[in-house]
């Protein structure tokens, strides 16, 4: 028993010591304790949180005037279902297989808005981290984070179905 | 006549490789991709935020190292401990988050991991009850999954005889 015990632990200390080596050497090693500043996560980091969400209002201008490209951070059966028309579907879970859109379609220097289903939804957050270090400016991004609970109820705003 | 030691190792060993295998492939798709394992970590809502990149950074190593081990005859027992003692976690983790409602993947298996569903839940279950069987292998006999009086009673081996 004692023996199987100390194997264990032996186990637990080399992997850990692995992990901490693998980790170093990764070209991007992920910190081991989450770096505040650059999360948008309102549970996280409430300050850049609030500075990067935009109230319903101002998302009705930009809609009204097309000053802004929409994102829709939330998985292709949601986005195909109903979605803000025009918006750009990179959903939070396969957005690293989605580049090439991110390339092409996202403007470097024009404003994105964000949204996901609402409520506690962490995809925009997730999506606007992931922009920032693909080397879009904080600045130009917004989240709207009352989501789709609040977009999806909404019966003046242009909705479209399907993929786009 | 069965020889039942040799048949008890056999599904010893065939627990101790499905269940290694299960960890070695589980753990290699996490280790991949600890940012996107962090995250699903964080979609549970257990563990306190700053200790999530930490358990996402050790978690899968600790499955792998225990993953091998259990493929090891001389590591088996303790290979067994690990995943036991990591499956109870994962199952009560998994557990809290249907009875909470939340609408999440399990994470288990890096980007390819499902939604949580009571059928994940019966997985881990399932598992638990196969690291055990590898964990108190010695006692194999007097566990009750093979019960001795199956195996080698003298009335079916009687009757073994007869026929």
């Amino acid at each position: 028993m004692i023996r199987y015990m100390r194997q264990a632990l032996v186990l637990i200390v080399a992997a850990s010591g692995a992990a901490a080596f693998v980790n170093a050497v990764r070209p991007k090693p992920l910190p081991w304790v989450i770096d505040r500043q650059t999360s948008v996560n309102p549970g996280e980091n409430p300050q850049l949180a609030a500075e990067a969400s935009i109230s319903l209002e101002a998302l009705r201008r930009h809609l009204a005037d097309m000053s802004a490209t929409i994102v829709d951070a939330r998985k292709p059966d949601e986005y195909n279902e109903a979605h803000l028309a025009g918006a750009i579907n990179l959903p939070s879970t396969e957005k690293e297989q989605h580049l090439d859109l991110v390339y092409q379609r996202l403007p470097r220097n024009g404003l994105i808005i964000i949204y996901c289903g609402g409520g506690n939804c962490e995809a925009s957050a997730e999506v606007f981290s992931f922009l920032v270090s693909s080397g879009f400016r904080k600045e130009n991004l917004r989240i709207y984070h009352e989501g789709w609970d609040v977009l999806g109820r909404l019966n003046d705003i242009p909705i479209a179905h399907g993929m786009e | 006549m069965m020889d039942a030691g040799r048949n008890g190792r056999f599904v010893l060993g065939l627990l101790a490789w499905g269940l290694g295998a299960i960890f070695v492939y589980a753990a290699v798709l996490k280790i991949r991709d600890p940012a996107a394992f962090a995250q699903a970590i964080k979609y549970y809502k257990l563990m306190p935020l700053g200790t999530v990149n930490a358990m996402a950074l050790l978690l899968p190593w600790w499955e792998l190292a225990a993953g091998l081990a259990i493929l090891v005859p001389h590591w088996r027992r303790a290979g067994a401990g690990v995943i036991f003692a990591l499956l109870l976690v994962f199952t009560v983790a998994v557990g809290l988050a249907i009875a909470r409602g939340l609408d999440i993947s399990c994470g288990c298996f890096g980007t390819a991991s499902r939604k949580n569903t009571t059928s994940t839940l019966l997985g881990d279950l399932g598992m638990l009850a196969a690291a055990w069987i590898v964990l108190t292998g010695g006692a194999l006999r007097r566990s009750p999954f093979f019960p001795r009086t199956q195996l080698e009673t003298p009335t079916t081996a009687a009757q073994g005889a007869a026929r």
